[in-house]
C-alpha cells in the first residue's frame, strides 16, 4: 500500500530505531526512577516504634530523658526495676533482702550474660556502681549514691552494698544499667556511648542518626529470646504524622505519644488497637505560699474547691485520667486516701470570706483575688489553664493565663517568680520525692542552684520530721509514715493536685500481648510477640 | 485619566482588593455584635463539634465557637496590623525623612542601623522580642514595628533625595522655611502615594506576622481569638476536626489575597508608567 506522502516525509524525519528505541529505554527507565521516588518507602522488618523525641543517650548513666532511660533499659536493665505499683521487684537479681539497716544484699540470676557473650557477675555490679560513684566518670547521676559506702563482691553471684546510714530511698537507685567491669571506667565511655553493650532482652545493632536505632533480640536473655525479628525506632516529632503513620501501617507502636482527642479515629483503625493502664504521672497548680494572699492556706483550699476536676477529666482527656488526691497514684503501694477538697464553690465562698477576701460586688462583677497563673506554650496546658481559668472566674478568683516558652516557663518556677503554676511530674515511683517536693530544705535557692524541688516554699517543720524519719524507716514504718505526710499535705495543700495522666499505647495488630507499663516503660517488649499479617490485612507497600 | 480614577473604575483587583478591606473592618468593628456566642465562652461537653446548627463553622478546642472566634480574630488582626503599620509609619517616615533631607552622616548613620536590621529575618527577631516580654497584643505590635519601620526610612529617604533639589523646595528655603517646615509642608506630601502603597503592602505583611507569632504560641495570650492562634489549635486536630484550621485559615488567606490585590492596585495607579495620555 502506498503511503501517503505526508505521512511518509514524515517518517523519514523520524530518528532512525535504534535511536527511538533507546529513547524508550530512557522513557522507561525515568518513569521507573519517578515511580521508586514517589511509591512510599517499604517499612523495615519487624517492629517500628515511633518516639517523639531522640534520646540524649543510650548509656544509663548519662541518659536523662525519658526516652534514653527506656532504651537504655532495653538494652543495659539493671538489679531491679519497678512494677505497676512502684515497688522495686528483681530484674537481673534474683533476690535482695536486707541483712541490717544499713546492707543490702543482692543474689544475681544464674547464667547471666553480657550481649558480647561475657558472664555478668558480682564484680561487674561492684565495677558499674563504683564507677557511677567516681568523679572522673562524671556522671550526672553520682550524687544519687552519695550515701552508698561501698560494694562488696561475696561470690560470683552475690553482692553486698553497704550504707553510711540507713536510707531507704537507695533501693530505687539500685536499678541504674550494669555494664561489663571492662567497660564501666571512664576509658569505657566511647565504646558504650556508640556501641552500648549489656544483658539485657535487645542488643544494640545500629543508630546511623539521632532519628533512626535499629536493636535485635538477644538470644541470652534471661528471660527467653524476644519473640520480635528486631524493634527499629524511629523519631516523629509531629503528633498528626505520628497518627498517620500509625494508619497507613508504618508504625507498630507508640508509648504515651498520642494525645486523648485523636484517639477515638485510631479506635477506629481495624489494624491498631488503644490499650490504657492507669499512670503514675501526676499534674497539679503549683502554688508560691512566699507571700500574699496564697500564703494563707484557706485562699489554697479555697482555689482548690473551685477547680471541677471531673469534666476536665472526662471531655479534655476522654477519662484517660484519674481525679489525684496525692502526688502518689492510687495504685501506688505507699498511696494513702485523704479528704481531698472537692469540687464545692459554696465551701470556696465561704473560706474566702472567712480570709478577708469578700465578693465586692456580687456575682460576676469584680473578683475578690487576681492571680497570674503561669503555664508553657504547650498546647494541651494552654487549653487547661483555659478550662482552669473560667472554673475560678466563676467563684470569684480572676486568673491572668501566661503562657511562656517553656525555658522562660521553668526558670520563673525554679526562681519563684509566680503565683500560680501548672506542671506535671512525668513519673512518681519512689515516694521520697515527697521529701524532694515539700521538705523545707528543698526550697529553690542559690545554695542549690536553684534546683530543689519544694517550688512553693513550703515550710512545715512537722511534715520534713516525717519525711526525713521515713527515709530512714523499714517498709511497713514507712507506708505508715507516708500516710501521715499525705494526710498533712492535704491539709496544708502546697500544690492542688488535678490528676494522674493513664498510660496509653497505640499498638498495631503486628505486635500481641504488649502490656503497657504504668510507667510508659518500653521493656514489656520484651515479652511481646510480633504476629505475620495476614492476606489482605499486611502492610502498605 | 488620575491615578484615582483609574483604581477606582478598571481595577478587579482593586474593586476586590477593597471589597475585602471594607468585609475585615467592617466585621473587626462589629464582631461583639456579629459573633453568636462570647469568644471566652468555654463548652467541654461540645469541644470540637462538627459545623451544625448550634455552630456554624463548628467548635474547637474547649468547646469554643469557630465562627465567634473566627470573627474576633479579625479584630485582633486589625488592631495588631492597624497600630503595627502605623508606629511603624511614623518611625520610618520621621528617620527617613531626617536621613535624606539632613545627609552626611546623619544619613550614613540611620542607614547602617537600617542595614543591620534587615539582615536579620523579621519573623525571628520578632519571635526574640516576644519570647523575652511574653505574649500580648502591645508585645506583638512592639515586635513587628521593630523592624516594620526600615522599609519606611527607606522609601522616604529616597523619595525625600529625590524631592529636595525640586525648585519649590528651594524656592520654600529661599523664603526662609526651616528644614522641618519644608519636610512636613512640601517632601513628605509629595512622598506620600509611594509610602501609600508601601503601608498596603505592609498591612497584609502584619497580619500574616501576627498569625504567625500566633500560631507558635508567642503572639497574643491564649484564649484570645486570633486566626493565627486558632490554625495552631487546629492543626494538632486536623485528623478528626479538620474545620478548627480552615476556617480561620480561609479568613486569613483571603484578607491577605484582598490587601496584597488592593497594593498593587494601588501602586499601578500612582505609577506615571502606567498613566494613559
Amino acid at each position: 500500500m502506498d503511503v501517503p506522502p505526508d505521512i511518509r516525509s514524515v517518517t523519514e524525519a523520524m530518528p532512525p530505531l535504534p535511536f527511538r528505541a533507546a529513547v524508550r529505554v530512557v522513557s522507561a527507565t525515568l518513569a521507573l526512577l519517578l515511580y521508586a521516588g514517589c511509591r512510599e518507602k517499604a517499612p523495615p522488618a519487624g517492629i517500628t516504634v515511633l518516639l517523639e523525641a531522640p534520646p540524649d543517650s543510650l548509656d544509663d548513666r548519662f541518659a536523662l530523658t525519658a526516652h534514653g532511660q527506656r532504651l537504655a533499659q532495653l538494652i543495659s536493665p539493671g538489679l531491679l526495676t519497678f512494677d505497676d505499683a512502684s515497688s522495686p521487684v528483681p530484674q537481673l537479681a534474683e533476690s535482695f533482702r536486707d541483712i541490717s539497716p544499713t546492707v543490702v544484699e543482692f543474689v544475681l540470676r544464674p547464667g547471666l550474660t553480657f550481649h558480647d557473650g561475657t558472664a555478668l557477675t558480682a564484680e561487674d555490679v561492684k565495677a558499674t556502681y563504683d564507677s557511677l560513684r567516681d568523679p572522673a566518670l562524671g556522671s550526672p547521676k553520682r550524687e544519687r549514691y552519695e550515701p552508698l559506702e561501698r560494694v562488696e563482691v561475696v561470690d560470683a553471684r552475690t553482692v553486698r552494698f553497704h550504707l553510711k546510714r540507713p536510707y531507704a530511698p537507695l533501693l530505687a537507685e539500685l536499678s541504674a544499667a550494669i555494664l561489663p567491669s571492662e567497660r564501666a571506667g571512664p576509658q569505657g565511655i566511647e565504646a558504650q556511648a556508640t556501641h552500648p553493650v549489656g544483658a539485657g532482652p535487645f542488643r544494640f545493632e545500629s543508630w546511623p542518626d539521632e532519628e533512626h536505632l535499629t536493636l535485635t533480640p538477644f538470644p541470652g536473655w534471661h528471660g527467653g529470646t524476644p519473640a520480635l525479628s528486631r524493634l527499629t525506632f524511629r523519631v516523629v516529632r509531629d503528633e498528626t504524622t505520628r497518627v498517620l503513620e500509625l494508619l497507613k501501617g508504618r508504625a507498630d507502636l507508640v508509648v504515651n505519644g498520642v494525645s486523648p482527642a485523636v484517639l477515638p479515629a485510631l479506635r477506629e483503625a481495624p489494624r491498631l488497637r488503644v490499650v490504657t493502664k492507669p499512670g503514675t504521672g501526676f499534674t497539679y497548680v503549683g502554688i508560691n505560699l512566699r507571700e500574699g494572699p496564697l500564703a494563707d492556706v484557706r485562699v489554697r483550699q479555697a482555689l482548690c474547691h473551685l477547680i471541677d476536676v471531673g469534666p476536665l477529666v472526662e471531655h479534655k482527656l476522654h477519662g484517660l485520667a484519674e481525679p489525684a488526691s496525692s502526688m502518689l497514684p492510687r495504685e501506688h503501694w505507699a498511696f494513702t486516701a485523704t479528704p481531698a477538697c472537692g469540687y464545692s464553690p459554696e465551701e470556696a465562698a465561704r473560706l474566702l470570706d472567712a480570709a478577708g477576701y469578700p465578693d465586692p460586688d456580687g456575682p460576676g462583677g469584680k473578683p475578690r483575688l487576681t492571680f497570674t497563673f503561669k503555664t508553657s506554650t504547650d498546647r494541651f496546658r494552654r487549653a487547661v489553664a483555659l478550662v482552669l481559668k473560667e472554673q475560678l472566674a466563676r467563684g470569684g478568683v480572676a486568673i491572668e493565663v501566661r503562657a511562656l516558652e517553656f525555658g522562660t516557663f521553668f526558670d520563673d518556677v525554679r526562681r519563684g517568680r509566680f503565683e500560680l503554676f501548672t506542671l506535671k511530674w512525668a513519673a512518681v515511683m519512689e515516694p521520697d520525692l515527697l521529701r524532694g517536693a515539700f521538705h523545707s530544705g528543698n526550697i529553690p535557692g542559690p545554695e542549690n542552684h536553684f534546683g530543689g524541688f519544694n517550688r512553693g516554699a513550703l515550710k512545715d517543720a512537722a511534715l520534713d520530721r516525717v519525711l526525713d524519719a521515713a527515709t530512714q524507716a523499714p517498709r511497713e514504718q514507712r507506708r505508715a509514715l507516708y500516710a501521715q505526710a499525705q494526710q498533712e499535705l492535704d491539709a496544708v495543700l502546697p500544690v492542688i493536685p488535678l490528676w494522674h495522666e493513664a498510660s496509653v499505647v497505640v499498638v498495631s495488630s503486628r505486635l500481641a500481648d504488649f502490656e503497657p507499663s504504668a510507667h510508659g516503660l518500653l521493656t514489656p517488649l520484651a515479652r511481646a510477640r510480633e504476629v505475620m499479617p495476614a492476606a489482605g490485612l499486611g502492610r502498605a507497600p | 485619566m488620575s491615578g484615582a480614577r483609574r483604581f477606582r473604575l478598571q481595577s478587579w483587583g482593586a474593586r476586590f482588593g477593597l471589597a475585602v478591606a471594607f468585609l475585615w473592618v467592617f466585621t473587626a468593628l462589629f464582631a461583639p455584635w456579629l459573633s453568636p456566642h462570647a469568644p471566652d465562652a468555654i463548652d467541654l461537653t461540645h469541644e470540637l463539634a462538627r459545623p451544625g446548627p448550634g455552630h456554624l463553622l463548628g467548635t474547637g478546642e474547649n468547646g469554643i465557637d469557630v465562627l465567634t472566634h473566627v470573627l474576633h480574630g479579625a479584630r485582633v488582626s486589625l488592631e495588631v496590623s492597624f497600630f503595627a503599620v502605623l508606629l511603624s509609619g511614623v518611625l520610618g517616615i520621621t528617620l527617613g525623612g531626617i536621613a535624606g533631607y539632613a545627609g552626611g552622616l546623619v544619613d550614613e548613620g540611620l542607614m547602617r542601623l537600617v542595614d543591620v536590621l534587615l539582615a536579620f529575618p523579621g519573623i525571628l527577631l520578632a519571635l526574640f522580642i516576644t519570647s523575652v516580654l511574653g505574649p500580648s497584643l502591645t508585645n506583638v505590635v512592639f515586635a513587628l514595628s521593630f523592624t516594620g519601620w526600615t522599609g519606611y526610612a527607606r522609601l522616604t529617604r529616597g523619595q525625600v533625595l529625590t524631592l529636595r533639589e525640586r525648585d519649590y523646595v528651594q524656592a520654600a528655603r529661599a523664603l526662609g522655611s526651616g528644614p522641618g517646615r519644608i519636610l512636613v509642608r512640601h517632601l513628605l506630601p509629595n512622598a506620600a502615594g509611594p509610602l501609600l502603597v508601601q503601608a498596603t503592602f505592609a498591612l497584609p505583611g502584619a497580619i500574616v506576622a501576627e498569625a504567625s507569632l500566633s500560631f507558635l504560641g508567642l503572639g497574643v495570650p491564649p484564649g484570645t481569638p486570633s486566626w493565627g492562634a486558632l490554625v495552631d489549635q487546629g492543626t494538632q486536630y486536623l485528623l478528626v476536626a479538620p474545620h478548627v484550621a480552615l476556617f480561620p485559615g480561609i479568613a486569613l488567606a483571603v484578607t491577605v489575597l484582598g490587601f496584597n490585590l488592593l497594593g498593587d492596585a494601588l501602586r499601578d495607579a500612582m505609577d506615571p508608567r502606567h498613566q494613559g495620555p
